[in-house]
């Protein structure tokens, strides 16, 4: 017996070691964006788009589980990988879709930022500027790691969604029906909506994120399937916090027709769970995922960048030695952050659209995965199985579907 | 001798001797020999897409202009293909667009273009480029370099790194088809290569060790940064590391050891060599900064009646692992400690005289919950490059070097300095 409990242990161990980059990546989906997106998705729609969401967990588990093995098997981030295998105009067009996305997803956060603090009658002017330079400080101080780990902590807070949506009492019978026979529609609205789903739990930038955390982690190819679990299960925690910020949203939003227009109106949903105050845990939860995601974004936007360009990277340096690498940063902040100062920027519609625009560059991002996993003299004999070619294929055709259909019913 | 670069050779149309397209060059191959190794064959895409392999001779001119096709000296059916040797490096795919260590300047470089030259009808590789000029002349031409550059109002040097210094950073797939890598990086000294794995990432680092003979991949490791010591042992076949590990001083390696994770140091010390894995074993158990945790064990000890020629006869069989010579120790049969003698008494003193004579019976020692700081102020007080350090019981369990304790002490001085000169 003594034995089999040391084996166990030490298998408890070695996924403990592995365990991360899957759980953390899957937390960032809860950013100011994602926390947007499923709200508005809940109050607008009700419960008929939660039967996206099974079929999204599966396909974010796939596409999570490629980076991973990407990732350990050739020991570079996805941006080294482009530039190794397609050259360097194909690496600039993808920094391109990567710098393009994260600038809409860094102002998607600085708006979390302006919208959360609104709640306590803090006017954007003071929020946004503080905010960023605040985000500058932190990276100029190298606390890159500390970041993260509070970044993921305090993400916990939205837990509080299952606890609310279970106290609002929604009516499980009909949200059962419409997870296996949804009310569909062809409506811009309903596809767009749909996109943005999509988009913000398996966000491009999340793949270069996710690999190059494995890469600098370091973990060994003995050890690929205790990475691949953390993969899944930071895919079935993301798609199940999306499930009850819908479910909350559809319960108390909806049937009042509630239309999402800030922070505040979002913030009804928590009511059930935290009565009078729901505005102030909803702000805080916002807050917290607004600043960290926005320090966490330009950083790995920049390493991606210097990484396949060859250039000096590191937050211990000092930027007259990495000059580009620190003005990539910067000009991610600023450029993410002048937006939100406009005096009427619609900030519930700059997380919401910023999340269409991932959305609608994700399968651009999935076929250049494709590509370079399935190529042997690459990955070896860690090519991808048929089953995960299908299901990304899949996901890739079908968004490229979707965002035609969009075209189509926009201009009809 | 004009300068002729990669990415204006790759893609350049072909003509055959009577002046046919004879497609276009995809890659080039080189025999990774010399200082500058010779471009020996060329991979053609042909006019019908299919790819073939020719040797280099069969090329008649290379013209400057990047405009003008590469002409062949045969025409288009009297050319034979042939196969690329398992020997040859194709520069596109496992040099152009890939990382590789500047092993002169200690850096990683990302090769935006190659550089070759023309010698005697044959090219040569020169150097790889990394810079903003090889850049754009990667992405486009010379010319966008040259617009860029008066955009900006000043000059964009070319970042050659000399051939000679360059070191391909391979990965395990492209590796196993050549032998003779990182043979510029293992002449290096292992501090120098300590400073190359900085800047890799886990992987690279584990790569490089791997291939390093054992000596030198402990020595390297030693000389890293201890989160450097830690992922790289991580990173590591554990049989590998292992063996690495028992190639170091067992106070190195326990210091290592004690910044991974306990599952991980547990299955490292399992697949040590039992003695070695004892030895290091013992020092864990000991608190970091004390003594105990520095010291290195199985110092040199004699028994008391033994003559200057038996010891020194006993120093040449058995010592060659110790960390020092310089001081020895005598110990009763429990190990106790009695005295203390140099090398330079041992070497002096009459071959026939007993240790017990020679040696110092008032030693300074230490025990080995004593701290880091009470023992550098012994070594200086007394002038010694050693200490040892001894149990509850007087019994010796090992040593303290000065270099040990210098390379904890030096950035505690440092720190005190750099704070006198803000105030």
């Amino acid at each position: 017996m003594p034995t089999r409990w040391r084996h166990i242990r030490r298998r408890a161990l070695l996924f403990l070691a592995v365990m991360g980059p899957g759980i953390i990546t899957a937390s960032v989906d809860q950013d100011a964006g994602g926390i947007t997106t499923y709200s508005v998705a809940g109050a607008e729609y009700g419960y008929s788009l939660l039967w996206s969401l099974p079929f999204i967990v599966v396909a974010l588990a796939v596409v999570q589980e490629m980076g991973t093995r990407m990732g350990i098997v050739t020991g570079r981030g996805l941006a080294d990988l482009i530039r190794e295998r397609f050259g360097l105009r194909l690496t600039l067009l993808s920094l391109a879709v990567l710098v393009l996305a994260n600038i809409a997803n860094t102002a998607s956060e600085f708006a979390g930022l302006a919208a959360s603090l609104e709640i306590f009658g803090i006017p954007r002017f003071w929020s946004v500027p503080v905010g960023g330079l605040l985000v500058l400080a932190l990276v100029v101080q190298g606390t890159y790691k500390i970041i993260e780990r509070i970044f993921l902590a305090a993400s916990a807070v939205y837990v509080v969604y299952a606890v609310s949506a279970l106290l609002a009492q929604p009516p499980w019978p009909v949200i059962l029906r419409q997870m296996v026979r949804p009310t569909l529609s062809l409506q811009g609205g309903y596809i767009t909506t749909l996109i943005t789903i999509v988009g913000t739990t398996i966000a491009p930038w999340m793949q270069f994120y996710l690999q190059s955390s494995i890469v600098d982690k370091g973990v060994r190819l003995r050890n690929l399937r205790w990475a691949r679990l953390d993969a899944y299960m930071g895919s079935v925690a993301a798609g199940l916090i999306a499930f009850f910020i819908i479910v909350a949203c559809g319960a108390t939003l909806h049937p009042h027709g509630v239309r999402i227009e800030s922070a505040k109106d979002a913030a009804l949903a928590l009511q059930p769970f935290a009565g009078q105050f729901a505005g102030l845990l909803f702000a805080f939860g916002l807050l917290n995922a607004s600043v960290f995601a926005a320090a966490i974004l330009p950083l790995s936007t920049a390493y991606a960048v210097c990484e396949a360009l060859g250039w000096q990277t590191g937050v211990d340096r000092k930027p007259r030695e990495a000059p580009g690498f620190f003005s990539i940063y910067t000009l991610m902040i600023v450029a993410g952050a002048a937006p939100i100062l406009l005096p009427r920027a619609p900030l519930v519609a700059i997380m919401f659209w910023s999340q269409t625009l991932n959305g609608l560059l994700l399968p651009f991002v999935i076929l250049v995965m494709l590509k370079l996993i399935n190529d042997p003299d690459i990955m070896g004999r860690y090519t991808n199985s048929v089953a995960f070619n299908l299901v990304a294929w899949g996901t890739a055709a079908l968004m490229i579907a979707l965002s035609v259909l969009l075209l189509l019913t926009s201009i009809v | 001798m004009p300068a002729v670069f990669f990415t204006q050779l790759r893609h350049r149309a072909l003509v055959d001797a009577e002046g046919k397209p004879a497609g276009r060059l995809e890659d080039l191959a080189v025999l990774p020999l010399g200082l500058k190794p010779p471009v020996t064959k060329l991979l053609v895409r042909g006019p019908e897409r299919e790819e073939w392999v020719l040797p280099w001779d069969v090329v008649a001119e290379v013209p400057p202009d990047v405009e003008q096709p590469i002409r062949l000296r045969a025409p288009l059916a009297g050319l034979s293909p042939v196969a690329l040797r398992p020997d040859e490096m194709r520069l596109g795919k496992i040099v152009l667009d890939k990382k590789v260590v500047d092993t002169a300047r200690k850096k990683v470089v990302r090769v935006n273009d190659i550089e070759l030259a023309e010698q005697g009808g044959r090219l040569q590789v020169v150097g790889v480029e990394g810079g903003a000029r090889g850049l754009l002349r990667n992405l486009k031409s010379e010319h966008l370099a040259e617009r860029v550059a008066r955009l900006l109002g000043r000059e964009l040097p070319r970042e050659v790194v000399p051939w000679e210094v360059v070191e391909p950073l391979e990965t395990e797939l492209t590796r196993a088809k050549r032998q003779a890598v990182y043979g510029k990086l293992a002449k290096l000294h292992p501090a120098d290569i300590a400073d190359i794995m900085e800047e890799l990432n886990p992987s690279e680092r584990a790569a490089i060790l791997t291939v390093l003979d054992e000596e030198t991949a402990a020595e390297a490791i030693t000389e890293a940064e201890p989160e450097v010591q830690a992922s790289v042992v991580q990173m590591m076949e554990p049989e590998k590391a292992a063996d690495i590990l028992e190639e170091m001083e067992p106070d190195e390696a326990a210091d290592i050891l004690s910044d991974l994770p306990e599952a991980k140091a547990e299955e490292l010390l399992e697949t040590m060599e039992p003695a070695e894995a004892q030895e290091v074993e013992e020092l864990l158990e000991h608190e970091e900064d004390t003594a105990g945790g520095l010291m290195t064990t199985g110092p040199v000890a004699f028994p008391p009646a033994l003559t200057v020629a038996e010891a020194i006869q006993r120093i040449r069989d058995e010592a060659k692992e110790a960390e020092t010579i310089y001081y020895m120790y005598v110990t009763d049969p429990q190990e106790r400690l009695l005295g203390v003698f140099s090398l330079r008494e041992l070497i002096l003193a009459d071959s026939s005289q007993r240790l017990e004579q020679l040696m110092h019976p008032e030693v300074v020692s230490v025990r080995a919950e004593t701290g880091l700081r009470e023992v550098a102020e012994l070594l200086t007080k007394y002038n010694l490059l050693a200490l040892p350090v001894v149990g509850g019981e007087g019994e010796l369990l090992g040593i303290l070097t000065v270099d040990d304790v210098l390379n904890l002490i030096l950035p505690m001085i440092w720190k005190k300095r750099a704070v006198k000169k803000f105030i």
